[in-house]
Parts: structure tokens; C-alpha cells; sequence
């Protein structure tokens, strides 16, 4: 088998320079074609213009001058009708620069020390308990997360093909933690996109730009840029490096787990794939998307994105700079709390898929439902010839997006704080009939539920996920807890890390305290008809 | 023009057949394995006929046969446990490029080359391209919808329509009453092909309203025969009411605590399943409340 330090992201510094390029002409190309499909040219410079100098009329790091004067150079060009071979020396130019700041890079000592001293200074850190008891090293952040699938599938997979990871998404630590995943997993370092606000913090930054991570700049959202990076994306790919795409595209705001996808930039492993046929024919590398679950008991941002969600503000706040993630006191607070919790994470890497929705046997091969050997190629071809074709490429893409959307709910685990709040929620329901949600969450009245009560409600909904397994799975933390167990384990998460808790314990009942965690919590459930049935209250009480 | 390949295992495939085949298109056609077998290898685009009750066994069959190259197309009504034919399909063979092909395909009509339409529906535009293409002739239109689910649905739930219309028939009705049905039926199928995410007016086309003005006054259809039969008292051929009963029970589970409004089909689906007398449905159906149309 390939060792794990041949695979393509170690050579990424070396192949950066060619990798920029190829994106560069590829783009020059596509709109120099006399037969284009796309947007004329002028059309589609004068909206980058329009958008550009609206951004750039006042230039702040990260932008630079030259970024105003390139755009200015286009605006001037288009206004005295330059010929298209100068518009396409300009779009050339442009498009180099955007490649430029898209691509990452990849330090081979700055992946030593993040797998190997890091994680132990982590450890150290978050259980300073283990620094008494002489435990160093990574044992003490191994026995915290559990790691779930078949990795020794995957790591067959990763020495003959190319992986697209493809996680769900609720905390900006979801990043470290799925480097962190395949670190602990043995397989290879991945090449992932950031978004570029993402950058702006000196010590993440350090780590994200030596580490695979390429830059989304999301201020950018006209045609040519959004062209330019899924080129980026298609020709790293193409190059057999391995990938991660988080198809929710941003935080879960809800804290559901994701049901629509957007599988724009995961759909050019496809395109990357028929690509490779057409120049490689049966060499070609196959393509394997590995859906991973995310699960931990709390999440760092929780109350931030359930407010933006509550408030709806527009469109989503993709750009939210001021969230807990940003205060490293918080951060530290939130990793403490979880690093105390035995089990109090469990990444899943759900089974393997062919880009067709195919799952893939130990060694790759793509088969039916009847165990049947599918060859992959056959669906990109007509008449044995290999095509690219968009309307078609975008339909299997969108097909397989509905494939990870089972894969994540039947990869999801539940802990005490979603059972709880299932629980909790349903009770405020049935409290306060007849009103809206907004109305519900604001209501004035002192909620409470008797502990026995919602005790024995929570073993129902714990019977619920049980009996739908496609639905999701108890975590393995609370699987051996009854109900009364599960509550308390649910109350003892609650505190010490939000500001408020959702729920505490007074004396024999159980008060509401913050309701919209109480609804974020809940709504990892929001999918599994059963347990939301399981949760309601029976006959006016719990 | 390519080969095209039609699993015949109803009276319509087999008129499809024979009227592709006068107007000079090259067919393979069967149900047998050797058949199935052949038909793969010479075309790339299959066409699925058969009876819902032998759905499962054939595709099953025809799976051992059909690679990710082909597009396949269906033409299998009613609603079943397993759930929507086209992902059936997809489940059973390695095809990805599903389609469905819906609308008033009479088979006298067929056979006697008078103009008649249809209507393909995929997600994929290869399979409503190719299937457009090989499939229209001079006698025979096929336009494209994109909406697979509401024509699906449409194919489906038509055929309870159909019972209605000649229940009103055979108790003589006439002319008003039979339009009512008509008109609210397809307002309602509308409302539940919203229900499942597909556009309502793919109800309004040719696999709904097209479908239902033909099969609605043919009384060889055996829907036709069924509204009829529960109408005037008289037998019902069982395998028909067993597929109509399940279509009604599957409708049940698709609109759950009559989340949208479809009186006309709830009501026959009562009249299938609980044995509700047409006179007391149409009583009912006169006094719910009248609202916007």
C-alpha cells in the first residue's frame, strides 16, 4: 500500500505554482473558444468591475492596492472597447491574482508539529489533571473522542483514489477536529477551503495556511470568481489531492443536521473524474466521497447561531466575526468542558461512495444493491466515449447529495443535552399551545417539569432513536444510561459553559431556563419523526 | 436512430411497439430473460411497461441485465409500499438516469395511428431528450417535464379520478357533475403533487387532466369498470381492486391527517377501502364547505 507520506499533499508546494497556472489558462481558455458557452467576456469583466470597485473603493488588509489598480485597468479597458485579445490578457491577469490568493500551501514541519506536539500540548492543556497523574501525550485526547468507520477501508481507498470528505458542519473547531480525525485515523492530510475571515486570527492562521487550507473570499460573489474556484478545486483534485468539502456550505445556524446541501464546489470531484477519463482512460484514479458525522454534546457557537437563526437576518450571516469562536477564553472554557466528558465526541466516517451514490466494496469497486460490480465510467459515457456533460454531471451530483443526507442522519449521534431538550421542548409545546415559536420562546411564564416525569419521557425517546436506526444512533456515552442518568448528564453539560443553561435542577423539577438552546439542542433531532412523537407529553403532564 | 428497447408486459407496451415499429423506428421488445438480455446489449434506452403487481420480479430480472449507461423510463401505474417506481428502479439496477413516461396512451388510439400525446419526466435532461426524440413520430407526440415526482404521482392517482367520474356515469349524473369531478379532482391533484416538492401544474397536463379526459369516458379502462361496478353493484375484478386499495392506502400515508385538501380522492379511496356507499360520498362531497376555486 502507498505510504502514508507519497500522498500528493506533500509534494503541494512543489506543484502550487503549476497548479495556479493550469487554473489560469483553463479560465483564459474557457472564454477565448469561439464555440463558449459562457457569459461574452465583456459581460462578465464588467461585472466583476462593478463588484470590485464597490469593494475596493476604500482598500483595507487584506487588500492591497495593486488588487484597485487591476480592477481599474479592466474598468478603463472596457471603456475604450479594447479588443478581446486585450480583455483576455486582462482576465488572465485577474484570474492568476484570485488563483493566487485561493491556494494554501502545505508545510511539511508545520504538519509534523501539528500531529505530533500539538495535540499533546492540547491534552495538557484541557486536563491539567493528567499532568499530577504523569499521563502525557495524546491518551488523554484519544480516550475523550471516539472515532468511528471503517478506517482501514479508507485507507485502502486513499492509496488508489482520491477522498472528498464530506462532514457535517456546527462549530468553526469543526476544522481542527476533522485534521485531527484523520490524524488519529492514519490517513492522509486533505485540502479544504476556509473562508477567508478565517485567516484573520493570527494563530489560526498560522496553522490553516500550512496545513491544505485554500481561501474563500465570500465578499467575492460574482460568476468569474465562483469560475475560478471551482476550476481550483477540479485541478487539485485532478492532481489526486485528497479533499474536504463541508456540503452544508456554512454552520448549522438551527444546530439540525443538514437536509439541503450545496454540492457546487463537492460536485467537481465528478468533473475531475470525468476529466481524468478522458486523459487517462481505464488508469484513471476512481473518486470516493466519505460522508462524516460531527457529534458532541455541546457546541462552542451554540447561542450565537441560534440567535442569528431566531432572527433571520436576510440571508444567513456567513460572515459572523464576533461569535464565541473569537474569544479564546471562551474557546478554552468550551474545550475543558467537553475534554471533561468521557466519550464526549464521536466522529463517524460514514461508508464510502462512488460519485454515483455507488457504495465502494475493500478495494474501491463501486456495486449495486445486489453486490453487483458497477463500472463507474459507464455513466459518463455515450457510445464508449467519455463526455463531459453539465446538465447530466449536476443530476448525479444532486442525487448523490441526497445519499449524504441519509448517510448523516443515520450517522448522527445523540447525546444527553438532544434527548433532553427533545424532551424539554416538546413540553414547552404542549405549555404553551396554539402560539408561534417566537411567541413560545418569549413567553413570560416560569416552565418546569417534574424530574420523574421527564425522566421517564426521555426513556421513550431513547426507545424511539433505538427502534430507527436509519434515523441515528444513541452516542456511546449515554447508551448504557437510563432516563433519570440521562438527565442528570444532560443538566451537568448545561452548566459551566453557556451563559445561561438551557435547563437546571430545582429541588424535584427541572426549570427552562434558556429556551433557545433548549430549541438548538433539540433541533439535531429535528429530522427523527419517531423521537419527536416519543417526546410528546402524554395526557396534559410528562 | 438509435435502438429502442420495450419491456411489453402490458396491453400498452405492446401497442407502443407495434406503432413505433409501422412508423419506422427499430424495436427490441419482450419480457423473458433472453429478451431482457438482448435488449440491453442493442439499446441504450429502455422502456419499462408492466403491471405493478409483477413490477418487482421483472426489474429484478432486467437489473442482472442493464449497465450505467442505459436510461430507462417507466410506465407502471399506481402507488405501492415500495415506494416510487423510478427509485425502484434505481435500487434494483445500476441505472441512475430514470425517468417516467405518463399521459392518455390509449392503446386503440395507439394501434390505430390517430394523434395521441404523452409526456416524459426526468431530473435527468438526457433521458427527457432521448426519450422525446425516440419516441415521437407522426402519430405520436412526447413532450418533456422535469417535474419525475408530479407526473409519477399523477400516472398514479389519476385512475381514482377515473372510478369517480364513472361512478357519476352510472348513477346518471350528468354533465355538471362530471365536470365538477373533473375540475376539483385536478385542482386537488395539484395540491398533492405540491405536497411531495413537484410543481401543481404538471396536474393540468397530460399525465393528469390529459389522462383523465381519456380514460374518464373509455369504459374498457379498468379503473372505468371499477367506478362503475361500486356504483351499480357487480364484480370487480380483484386484482384491479387490490391495486386501486393499495393506491388508496399509500395516499393515506402520503397526505397524512388530510394535510391538504382532496376530498374527491380521499373519498373514493373510502369508497374502495371502508365500502362508503357513492351516494353517501357524493352527499358528503356537496356539503363541504365551499371556498375559494
Amino acid at each position: 500500500m502507498q505510504a502514508l507520506s507519497s500522498s500528493p499533499m506533500f509534494r503541494f508546494d512543489g506543484l502550487r505554482s503549476g497548479i495556479i497556472e493550469e487554473v489560469t489558462e483553463r479560465i483564459v481558455d474557457a472564454h477565448a473558444r469561439a464555440e463558449r458557452t459562457v457569459e461574452p467576456l465583456d459581460r462578465l469583466l464588467n461585472e466583476l468591475v462593478i463588484h470590485e470597485q464597490k469593494r475596493l473603493r476604500h482598500v483595507h488588509p487584506p487588500d492591497t492596492i495593486e488588487d484597485k489598480r487591476r480592477v481599474d485597468d479592466i474598468a478603463r479597458a472596457l471603456q475604450r472597447r479594447a479588443t478581446e485579445g486585450e480583455l483576455l490578457e486582462l482576465l488572465r491577469r485577474q484570474a492568476r491574482a484570485y488563483a493566487q490568493d485561493i491556494a494554501g500551501s502545505f508545510s511539511n514541519p508545520t504538519y509534523k508539529v501539528a500531529t505530533s506536539v500539538l495535540p499533546s500540548l492540547l491534552s495538557l492543556l484541557l486536563t491539567p489533571q493528567h499532568l499530577r497523574s504523569g499521563e502525557f501525550g495524546l491518551g488523554a485526547l484519544d480516550a475523550r473522542v471516539r472515532i468511528d468507520g471503517d478506517i482501514e477501508q479508507l485507507r485502502r481507498l486513499s492509496a488508489t483514489g482520491v477522498l472528498v470528505v464530506v462532514p457535517t458542519h456546527l462549530s468553526n473547531l469543526d476544522s481542527p477536529l476533522v485534521g485531527y480525525a484523520l490524524m488519529r485515523a492514519g490517513l492522509p492530510p486533505m485540502a479544504y477551503g476556509a473562508g477567508k475571515n478565517l485567516f484573520s486570527s493570527p494563530l489560526t492562521s498560522f496553522f490553516m495556511a500550512r496545513l491544505g487550507a485554500y481561501k474563500v473570499d465570500r465578499r467575492l460573489g460574482f460568476p468569474l470568481y465562483k469560475e475560478i474556484l471551482k476550476t481550483f478545486s477540479q485541478v487539485i483534485l485532478e492532481e489526486g489531492l485528497h479533499s474536504i468539502f463541508f456540503p452544508g456550505g456554512t454552520r448549522s445556524r438551527s444546530g439540525a443536521v443538514e437536509s439541503k446541501l450545496k454540492l457546487g464546489l463537492a460536485g467537481t470531484a465528478l468533473s475531475a473524474y470525468v476529466e481524468q477519463l478522458r486523459t487517462l482512460g481505464p488508469g484513471a484514479r476512481r473518486f470516493y466521497f466519505v460522508p462524516m458525522t460531527l457529534n458532541t454534546p455541546l457546541v462552542l457557537e451554540a447561542e450565537t447561531l441560534i440567535e442569528d437563526y431566531l432572527k433571520e437576518i436576510g440571508k444567513n450571516r456567513y460572515i459572523i466575526e464576533d461569535d464565541e469562536f473569537s474569544r479564546m477564553g471562551r474557546v478554552a472554557t468550551y474545550a475543558r468542558k467537553v475534554m471533561t466528558m468521557d466519550q464526549g465526541l464521536e466522529l463517524r466516517f460514514c461508508a464510502p461512495r462512488d460519485p454515483f451514490g455507488n457504495h465502494v466494496d475493500a478495494d474501491g469497486r463501486s456495486l449495486d444493491s445486489h453486490g453487483r460490480e458497477i463500472d463507474p465510467a459507464r455513466y459518463v459515457m455515450r457510445d464508449g466515449v467519455v463526455t463531459h456533460h453539465a446538465g447530466r454531471d449536476a443530476e448525479y451530483t444532486r442525487e448523490l447529495g441526497r445519499h449524504i443526507v441519509d448517510d448523516f442522519r443515520e450517522g448522527t449521534s445523540y447525546f444527553s443535552t438532544h434527548i433532553v431538550s427533545a424532551a424539554l421542548f416538546a413540553y414547552l409545546e404542549a405549555e404553551i399551545p396554539g402560539s408561534d415559536l417566537y411567541q413560545r420562546l418569549r413567553h413570560p411564564r416560569r416552565l418546569v417539569v417534574d424530574a420523574a416525569a421527564l425522566a421517564r419521557r426521555v426513556d421513550a425517546i431513547k426507545a424511539a432513536i433505538i427502534g430507527a436506526p436509519a434515523l441515528g444512533r444513541l452516542a456511546q456515552r449515554v447508551a448504557d444510561m437510563d432516563g433519570q442518568e440521562i438527565v442528570d448528564d444532560a443538566l451537568s453539560a448545561f452548566s459551566g459553559y453557556h451563559t445561561h443553561p438551557a435547563a437546571q435542577r430545582s429541588g424535584s423539577v427541572i426549570e427552562l431556563v434558556d429556551r433557545e438552546l433548549i430549541l438548538y439542542y433539540r433541533n439535531r433531532l429535528a429530522h427523527h419523526g419517531p423521537a419527536l412523537e416519543a417526546a410528546r407529553p402524554v395526557g396534559g403532564g410528562t | 436512430m438509435s435502438v429502442l428497447g420495450i419491456v411489453n408486459g402490458t396491453p400498452v407496451g405492446e401497442a407502443l411497439v407495434a406503432r413505433l415499429g409501422t412508423d419506422g423506428r427499430k424495436v427490441v421488445s419482450g419480457v423473458d430473460a433472453p429478451s431482457l438480455k438482448r435488449m440491453c446489449a442493442e439499446a441504450r434506452l429502455i422502456l419499462v411497461d408492466a403491471h405493478r403487481a409483477e413490477l418487482l420480479p421483472l426489474l429484478r430480472r432486467l437489473g442482472e441485465y442493464l449497465e450505467p449507461n442505459h436510461l430507462v423510463a417507466h410506465t407502471v401505474h399506481g402507488l405501492g409500499q415500495e415506494g416510487r417506481v423510478s427509485l425502484l428502479i434505481e435500487t434494483e439496477s445500476a441505472c441512475r438516469r430514470v425517468g417516467v413516461l405518463a399521459g392518455p396512451l390509449l392503446v386503440s388510439a395507439l394501434r390505430a395511428g390517430t394523434p395521441t400525446a404523452a409526456v416524459i419526466a426526468s431530473h435527468h435532461p438526457e433521458v427527457t431528450e432521448e426519450f422525446a426524440s425516440a419516441l415521437s413520430t407522426k402519430h405520436l407526440r412526447v413532450y418533456r417535464s422535469r417535474d419525475a415526482a408530479g407526473v409519477e404521482l399523477c400516472a398514479s392517482l389519476t385512475e381514482l379520478a377515473v372510478v369517480a367520474c364513472a361512478m357519476v356515469d352510472a348513477l346518471a349524473l350528468g354533465a355538471p357533475a362530471r365536470a365538477l369531478v373533473i375540475t376539483r379532482a385536478v385542482r386537488e391533484l395539484g395540491r398533492l403533487v405540491a405536497l411531495l416538492g413537484g410543481d401543481p401544474l404538471t396536474a393540468n397536463g397530460l399525465a393528469g387532466l390529459g389522462d383523465l379526459l381519456v380514460r374518464s369516458v373509455d369504459p374498457t379502462t379498468p379503473s372505468y369498470q371499477v367506478g362503475v361496478a361500486l356504483a351499480k353493484g357487480g364484480d370487480i375484478d380483484p386484482s384491479t381492486l387490490d391495486s386501486m386499495k393499495r393506491t388508496a392506502a399509500r395516499l393515506d400515508q402520503l397526505n397524512p391527517g388530510k394535510k391538504v385538501s382532496a376530498h374527491v380522492f380521499h373519498g373514493v379511496a373510502a369508497a374502495l377501502t371502508d365500502g362508503v356507499e357513492p351516494a353517501t360520498l357524493i352527499e358528503k362531497l356537496m356539503s363541504i364547505r365551499v371556498l375559494d376555486e
